[in-house]
């Protein structure tokens, strides 16, 4: 096993890193929490630091809640505008599945200032979503649905000149949620490459992420704006504080699951990037007073946070109420009195994350993990610059046949340990895409058709089987290159080169048997989100969740108040004397 | 219509993997064919107009053949946009040898996608000059620090290479094939090309609507029939209303 896989050396002293037979497992994915690195986080300190300004230019919703809206967004790299249509809908139609036809909003994040003719073009494509075309000049499209559980209540309660019910708002969290935030060049918007190179968003999901970010901006505009139209009189706006504890939500399905198989280098990367932040903290001989001051309140925060932290799902409940114990337990313990936090010295991160991994369940783990970057700005955010990643797969014709397997036995161990020869088991699932706006689905083998369609998300059982064919050639075949074997199996290309490429990646490859009937999709969706910066996960089954993000965070107001700490609001806790 | 060099990507990629090739295969034409597009080159109507042909073609097993002065890959009828990749493996490993390596690539179908074939070698970092004879006449591409130039010009009896035929060559042996752009009818310089894959990045690609749709059609070949139980069991249960 490799004890340090990193292939390039760091300049601040770390700890190694952990192992990504250790990391990259589906039940730690599963258990991960947004961090520091988190791109609503990194994009939020981005904003304050530069100073970008957030202004709406056109609020045309009226009181049947349809017309449309603009945002302008100035950066220093450029202009903005996030444009929303707001339609009425059957409520029947209201789903957060991918596949719905109808949205109550539908959103574009496009570059400078569209005019009549792109207004126009706009209004035909965006409320259409998969079925419209948009152009390079769009950055994102996206659309939200409202909460049925919160948005008329709050509506009602500031029309009424008051404050929604604290209660209603912890239990939901958000005012819209969203389905599906499209970038990356599909439907004709702008490729990653156009945004890599220039404009605001170089960071993968930036733009995604201000998209949701202004989503959440328009719905609490939006609540606003309807109080005042039902009771001019007597409407009032939602306190500062309730604004910000407001996120948006968020229904994710298997479709990111495919991401994952099929961008592994930026998987690599964005692990590579969390653990060496925790390795870094780790190797910190003590921990100032101030800091253990902070890591204290953070941890009572977590610790409330924990407490409003709901969800229906058995699996995930279980978990939650694990990591209540767990975190009153180490709150108990480091800092009864809610005074700085009583770390052990020497190297206090190292011995805390040691004995969190003795003690405790991988959710706690994981938390921690998260707490103990918190602190360490100067440690940490510089990483989220590295987290892109050149993503180009490549072959080596000339290696020998034996070195592919050296190769493989070397970095794939983990799938050479697949039994899928006869056990049923080890290839149960089989992933393909619906006709129904080709989402990605999971189809069990034994029962349902599609297994001839089968996409290739099984790398696990992929290298097994070519490991166990290489095995079987004579000598002579060993000694070829592998070009000569391609010429005869080319069904073996993708995965030699994605073998080849991947092989000083270690943390690029999900090490877990996708196909397994034990694999848990859901953990796979909690894995990426966790870096988008969600919290507040709630599955709705082993293949969908709901979120939250930007719970907590400044809202655009806030941004330009040098009064509000852009970056201080992991773990958000609700406010519990804002009623 | 515009697509995203995204978009054209990927779905070629699964137009090809539709057609019958592998997986790896398929990327790798799907690039070729995309870079045709990109360059101005209308790769999506070269494409289009061979689907009766390229559709579920009999996957061939190229032959090689290690000569003294160059190595043979006999495509046996095969597409380029089948056996370009894999000859690009085989160059690569001549490109080792010191004094540079040869490759004659014979019975291949499709040599006007050797642009195509040139930009797989430029992401590879091959130095490598590709000649293919097309009608009557040599299209050369030329490679070098991950650029390409493209040429084309009458082809000569004796020098050229014999229809269906294409001649890769790498390393220190490309000084002798470097085409004489003066004797070309068209030349397409590398800054030319890089300020049109500049533009399709910023702007997309322009391609015919028709035809892309006969790309995007086949690429739903792989996708499954939508039941209520694939909608109930394949996405998850539970309630998708707030």
């Amino acid at each position: 096993m490799t004890t340090d896989p990193v292939e390039e050396p760091d300049a601040v002293p770390r700890d190694p890193l952990r192992p990504p037979d250790t990391v990259a497992r589906l039940r730690r994915m599963g258990c991960l929490h947004q961090t520091r690195l988190s791109f609503v986080r990194a994009l939020t300190r981005r904003m304050a630091r530069e100073g970008w300004r957030i202004e709406r230019d056109v609020f045309d919703i009226g009181a049947d809640e349809v017309g449309h809206a603009r945002y302008a967004v100035h950066t220093p790299q450029g202009r903005y505008s996030f444009v929303v249509f707001a339609d009425r809908i059957d409520p029947q139609a209201r789903t957060d599945r991918v596949i719905a036809e109808e949205w109550d909003y539908t959103f574009a994040l496009v570059e400078g200032v569209p005019d009549d003719a792109d207004m126009a073009r706009l209004r035909a494509n965006v409320p259409k979503q998969e079925a419209g075309r948009m152009c390079a000049r769009d950055l994102v499209l996206s659309r939200g649905n409202k909460s049925a559980r919160l948005f008329d209540h709050v509506v009602d309660a500031l029309a009424r000149g008051r404050q929604p019910a604290l209660a209603q708002i912890a239990k939901v969290g958000y005012l819209m949620r969203t389905t599906a935030v499209y970038g990356n060049g599909k439907f004709g918007l702008a490729d990653f490459d156009k945004l890599r190179r220039q404009g605001a968003f170089p960071q993968p999901f930036s733009a995604q992420m201000l998209t949701v970010f202004l989503a959440r901006e328009f719905s609490l505009d939006l609540v606003e704006a309807l109080a005042r139209t039902r009771d001019p009189q007597r409407a009032t706006r939602l306190l500062p504080e309730l604004r910000r504890t407001l996120g948006v939500g968020n229904a994710t399905g298997l479709g990111m699951a495919p991401f994952l198989v099929s961008h592994p280098q930026l998987l690599h990367r964005w692990q590579w990037a969390r653990e060496t932040a925790i390795a870094r903290v780790k190797a910190l001989p003590q921990a100032e007073p101030q800091t253990r001051r902070r890591f204290a309140t953070l941890l009572h925060r977590a610790c409330s946070y924990a407490q409003d932290w709901c969800t229906d799902d058995a699996r995930q409940q279980r978990r939650v109420e694990t990591l209540r114990q767990e975190l009153a337990t180490l709150c108990a313990e480091l800092s009864p009195d809610g005074g700085d936090a009583a770390l052990p010295e020497p190297h206090p991160w190292r011995r805390l994350c040691d004995m969190a991994a003795e003690r405790f369940g991988v959710e706690t783990q994981e938390l921690l993990h998260s707490l103990i970057l918190e602190p360490y700005p100067e440690l940490v955010d510089e990483l989220a610059e590295h987290m892109c990643a050149a993503e180009d797969e490549r072959l080596q014709p000339g290696m020998r046949v034996d070195d592919l397997i050296a190769l493989l036995e070397t970095h794939y161990a983990w799938a050479l340990a697949i039994d899928d020869r006869g056990a049923d088991a080890a290839t149960a699932y089989f992933w393909y895409r619906s006709e129904a706006k080709e989402e990605p689905r999971l189809g069990e083998r034994c029962c349902e058709s599609g297994a001839d369609r089968e996409m290739p998300l099984g790398i696990g059982v992929q290298v097994r089987r070519l490991y166990r064919e290489l095995g079987a050639l004579d000598a002579a075949q060993r000694r070829e290159p592998v070009a000569a074997l391609l010429l005869r199996r080319p069904e073996w290309r993708a995965t030699v080169r994605r073998v080849q490429t991947l092989a000083d990646q270690p943390y690029a490859e999900v090490r877990d048997n996708l196909l397994d009937a034990d694999m848990v999709p859901v953990d796979l969706l909690r894995f990426k989100l966790s870096f988008f910066g969600a919290s507040k996960f709630d599955p709705k089954s082993d293949r969908w969740t709901r979120i939250t993000l930007f719970q907590g965070a400044p809202t655009a107001e806030d941004l330009a108040d040098p009064a509000v700490d852009p970056d201080d609001w992991a773990f958000p806790v609700l406010p519990r004397d804002a009623e | 219509m515009r697509v995203s060099l995204n978009e054209l990507e990927t779905r070629y990629a699964r137009a090809f993997e539709a057609m019958g090739l592998a997986a790896g295969l398929a990327a790798d034409a799907a690039r070729m064919a995309a870079r045709h597009d990109v360059w101005g080159l209308d790769g999506l109507a070269a494409v289009t107009d061979r689907l009766h042909r390229l559709d579920g073609a009999p996957l061939v097993e190229p032959s090689v053949d290690r000569g003294q002065a160059a190595a043979m890959l006999d495509a046996r009828g095969a597409s380029l946009l089948q056996v370009g990749a894999p000859a690009l493996d085989l160059l690569e490993i001549e490109a080792a040898r010191d004094a540079g390596g040869r490759l004659h690539l014979t019975n291949c179908a499709d040599a006007d996608f050797a642009p195509g074939l040139a930009a797989l070698a430029a992401a590879r970092g091959l130095t490598t000059v590709l000649r293919a004879r097309v009608g009557e006449e040599l299209l050369t591409a030329a490679v070098c620090g991950g650029e390409t130039a493209l040429y084309r010009g009458p082809a000569e009896a004796g020098t050229a290479p014999a229809p269906d035929a294409l001649e890769l060559t790498a390393g220190a042996a490309v000084g002798d094939r470097l085409p004489d752009a003066d004797r070309a009818t068209v030349a397409l310089t590398g800054n030319l090309l890089r300020a049109r894959e500049r533009d399709a990045v910023d702007l997309g690609v322009a391609v015919d609507a028709e035809r892309w749709r006969r790309i995007y059609a086949l690429g739903a070949r792989f996708l499954v029939s939508e039941t209520e139980e694939s909608r109930r069991r394949g996405a998850g249960g539970g309630s998708d209303r707030d």
